[in-house]
């Protein structure tokens, strides 16, 4: 049976009743009224755009907010009970634009969830908190929006733009984890130290919110999803309607080339066991909605044929310290720890790419490269294993038999990526992968059979 | 060094970009880690184990209405290969330097993706299934001259006769196959990684050799499967309806998944 989470906020009780039945709703959404359990602070974004969200753009960041808080709502299962079945319904303005792209978008939800989405609309007949014009001053002329997570590709993003002399409105998403917020903070005072005046920093929270008396109810946070997989909708959301109101082309959403090919590491982790936040495909799903809402703003990612330690050579290492280079986080853990943990595949990602791009070794929990049997039989262990399998895959194979090791490179084909790149760009993260091992971590190395 | 000798139920973290879990806790799947703990375990030997340790469930699934949508992508391009010719058919479509195996292997597995959405029938199964419709047609389409190499011609003559042949039976039969080879290197990979610096897999090399050795064991094996009473009914079906074609396949997946694995059990 599928999970039927309706949001409720806005819409004509007679509506509700007769066309999503909230009696039978497992989960109600509301991030408006008194009795929200959800919080979506528009403010700071507004504030920097030159004329308030269209109704069409709220319904982006209204949409985006339901299936954000739905793919939270809505806990997974093990092995192949991890798809699930979701009915949505959700409050919109323009009716007709989101019924006649329902399809548009339950596919971009499904490429990237790996769920069965079904959505349904409600007419909007209750409206709410529009702001005042005289809020917003918009006194910086962008000409370009770039997404900013907190993590390393998105700051060697915006190092780019900035030292392309560029002028971009980085938009970040504070989604209530206070170590990543900090790391925001950081990275957005790196930034502003290093390039005054060159560019706008909006920051949109949007998060589940419990705990008033009001609130409807919400899983809390031990029940919750953490997979987050339609977190990326919401980012890209917010870059687009960010530059379709202030009439802008480019939004960068950076994110590196292994993280985006997202080949899974072995066939345990198919699917959306692996992430696409930045999947090509969605990307592609994503400008077509944009299309068609008459946006001309189109997101791109400029990093899709290039490794982390290569973007961090090339973008950061010549304008920032290792220093503020390594306030960035990319712990999925951080937040439940005080550190990050050393054991998740970014953090792998990050600390072999730190140390391929030349930059000092960081503190992680564990210490999982150095001493790795002392980790066996745990997650991190296998996350080490499964990346050092595809490292020694791609080393080792042709183009022809990587095709067939990885059919969803089939996949970034139909998304008009060169397969041919990114292959290339695989094993030069192979390479990069075997170098730091042999020279720092020869227990890993063992592993890999490179010593 | 303290090893996992007892397999037990780890607590469920998501650990985030990407995840993996392990076989459920049973001893059925200890039987099989059992054999993760020894050099060389027979390929056979560990598919037959695994075979034994599936719960009804998860069977099912196995030969859900989503790998039918794959089998039915795959069936359907011999018949578009054969009747619209290629070059009509991967119109637009550049996917790797335009090598025409590699752009019809794309085609067919975007058309499969679209219809299992429409259907809304994603599942894991039907994840794997579509690597192996991905797989099937650049191993029958490439003719063995290389997926790289095949040229226009070859590759719609070599795809397109199952179809003309009246031998779509046949194409079904390397799909499923292929599907045994991914699910049970799925079943595999995702417990073989907590043996990995042990005695019995020293390195990364050793457990990809047993997956490899896993896949083609399946493959082969499998090979004893036949559809062949199904071939009418295939050839009428590819001009119905996508709806049509799939209530007709379902039972010839159902068939051909549980008859595979009976074959596949005997290793144990």
């Amino acid at each position: 049976m599928p999970v039927r989470v309706l949001q409720i906020e806005g819409a004509d009780d007679s509506d509700l009743v007769g066309l999503c039945n909230p009696e039978g709703a497992d989960w109600l959404l509301d991030w408006r009224s008194p009795r929200r359990n959800a919080t979506i602070t528009l403010t700071e974004l507004q504030q920097h755009l030159p004329a308030p969200l269209s109704p069409l753009a709220r319904d982006f960041v209204d949409v985006a907010t339901g299936i954000f808080l739905a793919d939270i709502a809505v806990p997974r299962g093990r092995n192949e009970q991890w798809v699930r079945d979701i009915e949505l319904c959700l409050v919109v303005r323009e009716l007709d634009f989101w019924q006649a792209n329902a399809g548009l978008l339950i596919g971009l939800v499904q490429r990237l969830t790996g769920d069965n989405f079904t959505l349904a609309f409600l007419p909007r007949t209750d409206e709410t908190d529009e702001p005042a014009a005289d809020e917003r001053p918009a006194n910086f002329e962008a000409d370009c929006v770039s997404l900013l997570s907190g993590g390393v590709d998105s700051l060697a993003g915006a190092a780019m733009l900035l030292e392309a002399k560029r002028r971009p409105h980085l938009v970040l998403h504070y989604s209530g984890n206070p170590t990543v917020r900090q790391a925001q903070d950081s990275v957005v005072t790196v930034l502003r130290n290093n390039w005054p005046a060159s560019h706008v920093t909006s920051a949109v929270h949007a998060a589940p919110e419990t705990s008033r008396e009001q609130a409807l109810p919400y899983p809390q946070p031990e029940e919750r999803e953490d997979s987050r997989r339609a977190r990326s909708l919401l980012f890209m959301v917010l870059g687009a309607v960010a530059a379709a109101t202030t009439g802008l082309e480019e939004v960068y959403l950076p994110e590196n080339g292994v993280l985006t090919a997202a080949l899974p590491l072995t066939r345990a982790r198919i699917g959306s066991f692996s992430t696409r936040s930045t999947d090509p495909g969605v990307i592609n799903q994503f400008n077509t909605l944009c299309e068609q809402a008459g946006w001309s703003c189109r997101v791109q990612n400029p990093f899709i044929y290039q490794t982390k330690a290569e973007l961090i050579s090339d973008f950061l290492r010549p304008v920032l310290s290792p220093l503020d280079i390594q306030k960035t986080v990319s712990c999925w853990m951080a937040g439940r720890q005080h550190r990050q943990c050393g054991g998740c595949i970014p953090c792998l990602l990050r600390r072999l790419s730190m140390l391929a791009a030349g930059l000092p070794d960081e503190a992680y929990m564990m210490d999982l490269l150095g001493d790795p049997l002392a980790h066996s039989g745990t997650d991190a262990f296998t996350n080490l294993v499964d990346l050092l399998t595809q490292v020694s895959t791609v080393l080792a194979h042709t183009d022809e038999e990587l095709l067939m090791e990885y059919p969803r490179l089939l996949d970034l084909a139909m998304s008009g990526v060169a397969v041919e790149e990114v292959l290339g760009m695989l094993r030069r993260f192979g390479g990069e992968v075997k170098q730091v091992l042999t020279t720092d971590f020869l227990a890993a190395a063992s592993l890999l059979e490179v010593v | 060094m303290q090893r996992s000798g007892q397999f037990e139920e780890r607590s469920f973290s998501t650990m985030g970009t990407s995840t993996a879990h392990r076989s459920p806790a049973t001893p059925q799947w200890e039987r099989v880690r059992e054999l993760y703990r020894q050099p060389n375990p027979l390929p056979g030997e560990v598919v037959g184990r695994i075979v034994a340790a599936l719960s009804s469930e998860t069977r099912q699934q196995m030969r859900g209405p989503s790998v039918a949508y794959d089998l039915d992508a795959l069936l359907s391009g011999s018949y578009q290969v054969a009747t619209q010719g290629l070059s009509e058919l991967l119109a637009g479509v550049h996917a790797f330097a335009a090598a025409p195996v590699v752009s019809l292997a794309a085609l067919l597995r975007d058309q499969a993706q679209q219809r299992i959405i429409a259907a809304q029938v994603s599942s894991r199964f039907g994840e794997l299934a579509l690597d192996a419709l991905s797989n099937t047609v650049m191993d029958v389409a490439a003719g063995g001259r290389g997926i790289l190499q095949a040229e226009p011609a070859q590759v719609e003559a070599d795809f397109g006769r199952y179809f003309t042949e009246r031998n779509l039976t046949a194409l079904g039969e390397r799909f499923l196959g292929h599907d045994f080879d991914q699910v049970f290197r799925y079943f595999v990979a995702r417990d073989i990684g907590d043996f990995v610096g042990t005695e019995a897999f020293p390195s990364v090399s050793h457990s990809s050799r047993l997956l490899d050795e896993v896949a083609r064991y399946c493959r082969d094996t499998t090979t004893a499967v036949s559809l062949a009473g199904f071939e009418d009914q295939l050839q009428e079906s590819v001009q119905l309806t996508t709806a049509e074609r799939i209530k007709l396949l379902e039972p010839m997946v159902a068939e051909g998944i549980t008859a595979g694995l009976d074959v596949l059990a005997g290793g144990a």
